[in-house]
């Protein structure tokens, strides 16, 4: 008699990725929440011609397109770094955490650079002329 | 083509700027938006741009340079756009005692406005003044009857009003926050819980930095001055904005900036007041405003400033 149990299509944990995920959701911030963009310090991701704004309070890898491929940009504890990037000489991995206003971690080779913001007026939107 | 793309399902949400040419001069868009819409987002408000340049400005092939090349003055099939300009054109011309009037293609073609000004004589002036204006332009149904000779300009408010459809496209899409703006006229505005606040500034038009910083939830900001396009005739300075009462570029105002809820109707308004100059802006009604700044230079190179809030 085979005692082995049947195999079962779900089992009770399963439920703990989807949990996890919808946990991780809550936390970070589900599609209906815009980034807060107010006080806090900013981490500006330029890449071409096109400028994001990622809200330093949120711990999160940001996987950037670059001249090269993707580049992983790691923003965690209020500090930001490039984790990894195709190019040959690794000097924005290199660069390390960003930690002040200021700090700035360029990729050339991707067309990429990343730098902290905050304090002060913020930068202007747009001017009337 | 930037398109960030998320590495979890709680990146979601990004702020995006694009910066591209159109109407003769630059756009600057902004969005907060699900970061995997946004690149389609952003080119989707670019295509409307392109297409209502080709449309309506002043160098397209669209439907304004088929209303100015006709070979009748019964012109059908005008197009939702045209058709909305033109309505919003006779409400501000009436609210303005005439003083915007976009009838004035003539006029602008005499002084060769924007391409290659210059004193074109007072009879070239009075002959085109005699074709211009809105009195000689009817809408009838889904058609545009146009008097012999007349041409329309929507340099006035072109801007504006492709400004306020690419806002209004943008939000339809889905975007969270929006920012357009195109040579200078801005509309701005999002959801609440976006929690975005647009810090915007007027240039000073005789010096090199700003004269203004103010920060809005939601709303519009145009200007009109005359230092964006000029010649100088025997000493004395011509702008592009034609006073259509006269048919000669207005003077003694050097920029006006008007705050409302939208950009077409500030872009038309800060025209008709750089003509008008602060008697009219006195008289325009609280609805129509949030804020009129108005630097007005006299002959001796004396700089006033005036404000009127409707708050």
């Amino acid at each position: 008699m085979n005692s082995e149990r049947p195999y079962r299509c779900f089992r009770p944990a399963d439920l703990a990725i989807p949990v996890f995920v919808l946990v991780v959701v809550l936390i970070q911030g589900s599609p209906g929440t815009p980034p807060v963009t107010g006080d806090h310090p900013l981490l500006e991701v330029h890449s071409g011609d096109s400028t994001i704004l990622h809200p330093m309070g949120t711990d999160t890898v940001l996987l950037v397109p670059g001249n090269l491929g993707p580049l992983q940009v790691q923003v965690a504890g209020s500090r930001a770094r490039v984790l990894s990037s195709p190019c040959a000489g690794q000097d924005c991995v290199r660069r390390g955490w960003l930690e002040d206003a200021g700090d700035m971690s360029v990729c050339v080779p991707s067309g990429v650079y990343i730098v902290l913001t905050h304090g002060g007026d913020p930068p202007l939107d747009a001017v009337s002329y | 083509m930037f398109r960030l793309l998320p590495t979890a399902p709680w990146t979601v949400y990004g702020e995006f700027t694009r910066r591209t040419p159109v109407l003769g001069t630059f756009a600057t868009y902004k969005v907060i938006a699900d970061t995997g819409s946004a690149a389609a987002l952003l080119s989707s408000m670019d295509s409307l741009a392109r297409h209502l340049d080709g449309e309506l400005g002043v160098f397209g092939t669209g439907e304004l340079h088929r209303i100015n090349t006709r070979g009748s003055a019964w012109i059908p099939g005008m197009s939702e756009d045209m058709r909305n300009l033109l309505e919003l054109s006779f409400e501000i011309s009436s609210l303005t005692d005439s003083l915007f009037d976009p009838a004035i293609g003539r006029l602008a073609a005499a002084w060769g406005f924007p391409d290659d000004p210059a004193f074109p004589g007072s009879l070239a002036v009075d002959s085109a003044l005699a074709l211009s204006g809105l009195r000689h332009v009817r809408i009838s149904g889904d058609s545009l009857i146009l008097g012999t000779g007349t041409m329309l300009d929507f340099g006035a408010v072109a801007k504006g009003f492709v400004v306020d459809r690419i806002y209004e496209h943008a939000r339809e899409l889905g975007a969270s926050a929006v920012l357009v703006e195109i040579g200078g006229e801005i509309r701005c505005g999002g959801d609440a819980e976006a929690g975005r606040t647009w810090r915007l500034a007027v240039r000073d038009p005789r010096g090199e930095g700003m004269m203004a910083v103010m920060e809005m939830d939601s709303g519009a900001m145009a200007t009109s001055g005359d230092y964006e396009s000029f010649f100088l005739h025997r000493g004395r300075r011509y702008c592009h904005i034609l006073d259509p009462r006269t048919g000669y570029p207005e003077s003694g105002t050097a920029s006006v900036t008007v705050v409302s809820a939208r950009a077409s109707v500030a872009d038309a308004l800060a025209t008709a007041i750089a003509v008008g100059g602060v008697p009219l802006a006195e008289t325009l009604p609280d609805s129509l405003f949030t804020l009129i700044i108005v630097i007005s230079e006299n002959d001796s190179g004396a700089v006033t400033e005036w404000r009127r809030s409707s708050l």
